[in-house]
């Protein structure tokens, strides 16, 4: 399966954004920050415009090449997605 | 002590078998142990001919000649004839009196010199099968000595009896004056028969076979390897020869295995307990424990090794077999060597509390499933990395953090890290889980994902590859299967996902997990009943349990044959149906099982079809409150959709709030099927229940079980009342009517005047509005009677 159109979505009105409590992610009143490092480096790498999921698990993968280590950070990435759920959008760009 | 069995007893089948080898056979031979009653069957059958008794117990008996008037010799005793001579005077007998029938009676099976008569088609032979009463004939039998059961009654004395004529004549005896049948009276009977078994069969072997035999009934099936290792006697075929030859007590299937008649076992477990001392029966035991242990049957040899007081043996094996067999079935089947282990024993052994915290979560103790967690985890804190035993301990810890129900899956994703690096570090050995338990599902088996499924398609593109990359033979098609049935379930078209996945299904039997397979095989099946195909589905499944069964898979066969039954309920096949629900449906006097949470649902629906909806809500009434412990959000949707049903079947107006929920709970995921597969029997509830909270959804909702409600409008229909209903006699009358039998057969079977019968088909006919046998039979089906 072609995994080249697999990216994140922020649902219509949420943006990324930093202050001195971190990185989160901005959407009307709610502020959702992230919970640990990993998820800021996500943040940051979205903010950046890298919405990519492989770009996504590259950026949190800082053990270097290897299959368990990329398990590991794509298992990170997996987590940020459930745990901002209500901000992004399901489904691969068209 | 002779049984007396009455003169007219015989069975319809037997005596139409008798007449036809009579009128095409010159010898009839009756093989079967003794208290069958050979002896009388015999004599009722040969009334009204001229018979020549003869005895191969009386030596004088075979040289006096035949009496020349006598067109049938009744030979009794025969397996007594060991002598050639002798055996040639009866063939000679045969031979030289065509016109003779001869009816010869034996304990053993049909001897080499009689055999020339089998192949040349002038003997038939009867077996003890033919001579066991059925219920109508054991019914009869003790009418005729003064008792009348009632119907339960007699039910269980055809269960505990299977039809023996000397445990129901001695019954009937006891029984006389009006004793009703109780566990004091069957015990009563037993003692008897054993009594009798000891004097007509077991003292006429010498010492050294009675001490085989005793030795022997440790085991269901024995073969003569093992009968010489118990034994330590290498003659030990010569010694089985000769019991075969003199008893049909003892069974040979014509190519290793042998077995006792279970009654003749039972006898001989008795019999170890009268003639043995404790100690001896305890070193019979651990022998045949041992022997079972050889042979890798850890069931058996646990059975064996507990009974003969061996407890460290007891301990060794469930730790041996917990470690070959780390799936949770394991469990279930040990569970009574567990809860016997003492306590101090099983805090010495990781795999033991490992074990325990398992079974009592399957239990729904998950008080002391945490419990014993907590001792595991204590237990691993004591020890050193370097420490022989913290590998299994600590894998033992981590696998309890994936697999507990009471665990839910909120905490998975870190689980799911640790699994990744518990699966490639050395230091820790993980012992094999199953995503499914052996249910036809992904997301809803093991674990419950339905969370996961809200962002199933982001999930799914992070996950798929390091899941197959990192867990292995455990990861193929792992994802892709899930994503299919996310789609599934919230009602789109998987047909493009589907076919991917089919055409990795041989990669998946190749080198993946048979559990993949049955989940993916289900989905295909559960599209195909979807897409009213079920008699397709049917067939799929029937290919996927011969493939299950080829392959030694038994533990799906379980929930393979409850989504069988599912099917049949779509398409109406009630036989089928009703053998599920008597043979193999979980029973809700047993323990309560969460792994058999499938089952227990598909119970539900067969019994909603039955129109007991009360039974159904008994049946799942268990599963609620685990649902809810165990975050079980799918299992959680069926079952309020099945509560809502039933309440409704019993105009009872809970049935709003549970279907609200159940809606509520669907709409927040988007879940569709879960609730259009129940189709004809929801939709009456869908569009009425005034639910409009996301009316889009709802639309997309109805549109789907309207479809479904096309395909299966009889789909968990009820019988239609009748003004008046048939009482259980005209059930069973009309039953019998429907297999074309006469008023005639009808009264025989069931054992009851003709007259009655005649007076209960006219009510039947009076209640089903019909004229005709044929259009009872007719309205029988539509109306769903039966």
């Amino acid at each position: 399966m072609d995994n080249t159109k697999d990216e994140l979505c922020l649902k219509p009105g949420t943006v990324v954004f930093h202050d001195s409590n971190g990185y989160g992610l901005r959407s009307g009143a709610q502020i959702p920050y992230a919970r640990d490092e990993q998820q800021a480096l996500i943040l940051k790498a979205v903010e950046q415009n890298q919405f990519a999921l492989k770009a996504l698990i590259d950026a949190v993968n800082n053990s270097g090449p290897g299959k368990l280590q990329e398990g590991i950070a794509a298992v990170a990435v997996a987590e940020f997605i459930l745990n901002f759920e209500a901000y992004l959008r399901n489904g691969r760009k068209e | 002590m002779k049984p007396h069995i009455s003169n007219d007893v015989v069975t319809p089948a037997l005596r139409e078998a008798f007449e036809a080898g009579w009128q095409t056979c010159r010898v009839i031979f009756f093989s079967a142990p003794c208290g069958f009653g050979k002896t009388t069957t015999a004599g009722v059958l040969l009334a009204g001919q001229t018979v020549c008794r003869r005895s191969a117990a009386q030596p004088d008996d075979l040289s006096a000649p035949l009496d020349a008037t006598c067109n049938a010799v009744l030979i009794d005793e025969v397996h007594l004839l060991k002598n050639p001579v002798d055996q040639q005077t009866v063939c000679g007998w045969i031979n030289v009196n065509p016109n003779v029938h001869f009816v010869l009676l034996s304990r053993g099976a049909l001897p080499g010199w009689l055999m020339p008569y089998q192949f040349t088609g002038l003997l038939l032979a009867i077996e003890a099968q033919q001579l066991m009463f059925d219920r109508a004939t054991t019914g009869r039998l003790l009418s005729q000595n003064g008792v009348e059961p009632t119907a339960g009654e007699l039910t269980a004395i055809q269960n505990d009896s299977n039809g023996y004529p000397l445990a129901i004549s001695i019954l009937s005896r006891r029984m006389a004056g009006g004793v009703p049948y109780q566990v004091s009276v069957a015990d009563e009977v037993r003692r008897e028969m054993f009594f009798y078994f000891e004097e007509a069969v077991y003292r006429r072997f010498d010492p050294s076979l009675r001490q085989l035999l005793v030795r022997l009934a440790c085991f269901e099936h024995f073969d003569a390897e093992l009968a010489k290792l118990i034994s330590g006697d290498s003659h030990v075929n010569d010694l089985l020869a000769q019991i075969l030859h003199d008893t049909t007590m003892l069974q040979f299937d014509g190519v290793e295995t042998y077995h006792f008649w279970p009654t003749f076992r039972q006898f001989l477990l008795w019999e170890m307990k009268q003639d043995c001392t404790v100690e001896e029966q305890n070193d019979i035991y651990r022998r045949a424990g041992f022997s079972y242990e050889l042979q890798d049957d850890y069931f058996h040899a646990l059975d064996c090794y507990s009974k003969g007081g061996d407890h460290r043996k007891v301990c060794d094996l469930l730790i041996k077999n917990a470690q070959l067999h780390p799936g949770v079935a394991h469990y279930h089947e040990m569970e009574q060597y567990y809860y016997a282990m003492p306590r101090e024993d099983v805090l010495r052994s990781p795999v033991l509390m490992c074990g325990m915290s398992m079974l009592t979560a399957m239990c729904l103790d998950f008080e002391a499933s945490e419990q014993w967690y907590a001792e595991l985890q204590n237990y691993v804190a004591r020890l050193q990395k370097s420490d022989a035993n913290y590998k299994e301990a600590k894998s033992r810890l981590i696998y309890l953090d994936i697999a507990l129900p009471q665990r839910g899956s909120k905490g998975l994703i870190d689980l799911i890290g640790t699994v990744f690096r518990a699966m490639t570090d050395k230091n820790l050995r993980l012992p094999a889980f199953s995503v499914t338990s052996t249910l036809p599902s992904v997301m809803n088996g093991g674990k419950d994902f339905c969370e996961w499924s809200k962002m199933d398609d982001l999930l799914y593109a992070t996950m798929r590859l390091p899941l197959e990359t990192v867990l292995g033979k455990d990861g193929i098609g792992l994802a892709d299967c899930a994503i299919c049935e996310s789609k599934f379930e919230k009602g789109e078209d998987i047909s493009t996902r589907l076919l991917a996945l089919m055409a990795r299904i041989n990669e998946i039997q190749r080198k993946g997990t048979p559990d993949i397979f049955f989940a993916t095989m289900g989905l295909m099946i559960r599209v195909q009943v979807m897409q009213g195909k079920a008699h397709t589905a049917l067939s799929t499944l029937e290919e996927v349990r011969q493939n299950f069964v080829e392959t030694g898979q038994t533990r799906f066969l379980s929930n393979v044959d409850a989504m069988r039954c599912r099917i049949w309920l779509r398409l109406g096949m009630q036989e089928e149906i009703d053998r599920w629900l008597r043979e193999t449906a979980p029973s809700i006097t047993s323990h309560f099982r969460a792994m058999w949470r499938y089952q227990y649902m598909t119970k539900a629906m067969v019994q909603i079809a039955c129109g007991t909806p009360n039974e159904a809500l008994l049946s799942i009434a268990p599963l609620l409150p685990y649902c809810e412990h165990c975050a079980r959000i799918m299992d959680s949707l069926h079952l309020r959709v099945l509560v809502a049903i039933c309440h409704y079947r019993q105009k009872d107006d809970h049935w709003k709030p549970e279907l609200l929920t159940a809606l509520d709970a669907a709409a927040d995921y988007g879940f569709i099927t879960p609730v259009a597969q129940y189709g004809a029997a929801i939709l009456p509830l869908l569009t009425t229940c005034g639910w409009n909270k996301d009316p889009a959804f709802y639309q997309r909702l109805l549109a789907a079980t309207r479809e479904q409600t096309v395909y299966y409008p009889d789909f968990l229909r009820p019988a239609i009342a009748l003004a008046e209903p048939l009482t259980p006699a005209e059930k069973q009358v009309l039953r019998l009517l429907c297999h074309n039998r006469s008023n005639q057969e009808i009264a025989d079977i069931l054992g009851v005047k003709l007259p009655t019968i005649k007076s209960q088909v006219r009510s039947i006919l009076q209640k089903l509005s019909v004229k005709r046998r044929s259009e009872a039979k007719e309205a029988a089906e539509t109306l769903n009677l039966l």
